[in-house]
């Protein structure tokens, strides 16, 4: 099986395809920097500009992890993007390219197939949070220093002291990381239903953009359907920066989206066992 | 003639006390000349100040700043971190309660921990300063402010207690104050898209409570006018 695993990632991650998502981070995140370093302090100010009636403000929120936080919260509304690119290529891609016969011939069976290649794209989508977590955080202390983080929320505004901070970031990016990996096992699922990839990478992403937009209409009736959507708890990694932070809903809201994932992913086992491999 | 002599008694018992009470509550002006007197000996002061702060929906740390003050008002914050420190509070400088600058009357007495104090209104003579208008409760015997309710030009209205402590024997400055902010802060914060407002009920409950705690206080050593220069403010 670890042998099958390493020819997996070994695919995975000699296409070209897997590092468009890293290439975009890499150009991406020092643009936002630049962008944010010549005029990213109005917006701090202007986040606080209610407070600065009644306070005096001393020291400096405009930091490292400000803009980080920044970029995550804009940056994770476009990740699935990214991750469905590879996700919806792991099955279509090979009935594309006429491997599937040659692979399935081998003693390998198919769950044990279908369990490395969820494995893999799993682990893609991991690899390329931690690789966002790294270089946006590294590159915003290098570029503005560090200090306490501001984080505005629905519930409100949460200042953050510098010996929180690393944790929380790191909770939130792993969390980040656990509901990508349900837009990646929706990708993969639709991955298994054609044998082209450009449907399931554009498919999912109508879904998520679909889900997002009816899950913000603030409409009794969308209001009623938002539990059952699963874009409802991708963002459970904000929750990370309320204080007080409701452990409770976080873990619910994980178990939901572990809920998804398994359903799809499953879904998705179970048509590739069944399915007539043609190409 | 009983109920002359009588009336007569009361009127004279009446005029004593409205006497008395005019003997013991000075002028509002020469409460604040005195006041100042008070503060007037101080020249410059340096102090740590630790800050708690409670303000519905605004979640923050316990807080650590240096305060530098220097005659006639001038005010510097640092933070090692971030600090943020309620303006009326910090700023408060009975200085600034001038002739020139407000017209003052006072307003009875009250109890303020323990303490009968002087009420003296304050009403800003021009629309530039901060603090519009404000009540003070001035302790007739130490000539301190244990108290101001201060409605200012900008920002929520805030109820003020400071707590002296003598400094080297011989300053009496704030110790611990206390100030309550009315709803203000929050009630200007974003919500949500069709979230509903906040109801009056809700907003009567945001009162925001911090706690600024002084210590190592360094009065009168001389403070270099360069630590007050725009660079160095917050």
């Amino acid at each position: 099986m670890m042998t099958l695993l390493r020819y997996e990632l070994l695919k995975t991650y000699r296409k070209l395809r897997t590092y468009i998502g890293f290439g975009l981070i890499i150009v991406l995140v020092p643009l936002a920097y630049w962008g944010m370093s010549l005029g990213g302090e109005d917006m701090a100010r202007h986040m606080t500009a209610g407070l600065q009636k009644d306070f005096l403000f001393a020291g400096n929120l405009f930091n490292g992890w400000f803009v980080s936080h920044l970029l995550m919260n804009v940056l994770f509304i476009h990740i699935p993007f990214l991750i469905v690119l590879v996700a919806g290529d792991v099955f279509a891609g090979e009935a594309t390219s006429g491997t599937f016969r040659i692979l399935l011939t081998r003693p390998p069976s198919r769950s044990g197939i279908f369990a490395v290649k969820t494995v893999t794209t799993f682990l893609y989508t991991y690899s390329l949070v931690v690789f966002l977590a790294l270089f946006s955080t590294g590159l915003g202390l290098l570029m503005f220093g560090s200090g306490h983080l501001l984080a505005v929320s629905e519930e409100g505004v949460s200042i953050f002291a510098p010996d929180t901070i690393v944790w929380r970031f790191t909770l939130a990016y792993i969390l980040a990381g656990w509901s990508m990996c349900t837009v990646a096992s929706l990708a993969m699922m639709f991955s298994t239903f054609v044998e082209n990839a450009i449907g399931p990478i554009v498919g999912s992403m109508a879904v998520v953009i679909l889900f997002f937009i009816l899950g913000n209409l603030p409409f009794a009736f969308f209001e009623s359907i938002r539990p059952y959507l699963f874009t409802t708890y991708l963002n459970v990694w904000q929750r990370v920066f309320v204080e007080p932070m409701d452990g409770l809903r976080m873990v619910k809201d994980a178990v939901y989206l572990g809920g998804f994932t398994l359903s799809f992913t499953a879904v998705a086992w179970i048509i590739f066992t069944r399915k007539d491999i043609l190409s | 003639m009983r109920n002359r002599l009588a009336g007569i008694v009361l009127i004279s018992l009446l005029a004593s006390h409205a006497a008395a009470h005019a003997q013991t509550t000075p002028p509002a002006n020469e409460i604040l000349r005195r006041v100042r007197g008070e503060f007037e000996r101080i020249d410059d002061y340096r102090a740590d100040v630790h800050i708690v702060a409670r303000i519905p929906r605004v979640n923050v740390p316990p807080m650590d700043a240096t305060v530098y003050y220097k005659k006639p008002d001038r005010f510097h914050i640092e933070a090692k971190g971030f600090a943020m420190l309620p303006r009326d509070a910090i700023s408060f400088n009975p200085m600034l309660f001038t002739e020139e600058m407000y017209d003052a009357v006072v307003q009875g007495e009250e109890i303020v921990d323990g303490i009968r104090c002087h009420k003296v209104k304050l009403l800003a003579k021009s629309d530039t300063l901060r603090l519009q208008r404000a009540m003070l409760f001035v302790d007739p015997t130490r000539w301190i402010v244990l108290r101001m309710a201060a409605d200012p030009a900008r920002g929520s209205s805030a109820d003020i207690r400071f707590t002296y402590a003598f400094i080297q024997n011989r300053w009496l400055l704030p110790s611990r104050v206390v100030i309550e902010i009315d709803a203000g802060p929050t009630a200007r914060l974003p919500n949500k898209p069709g979230a509903p407002a906040l109801g009056d009920d809700e907003k009567e409950s945001q009162h925001s409570r911090i706690v600024m705690t002084y210590t190592n206080y360094s009065v009168n050593k001389g403070i270099p006018d360069s630590v007050f220069s725009p660079e160095h403010s917050p």
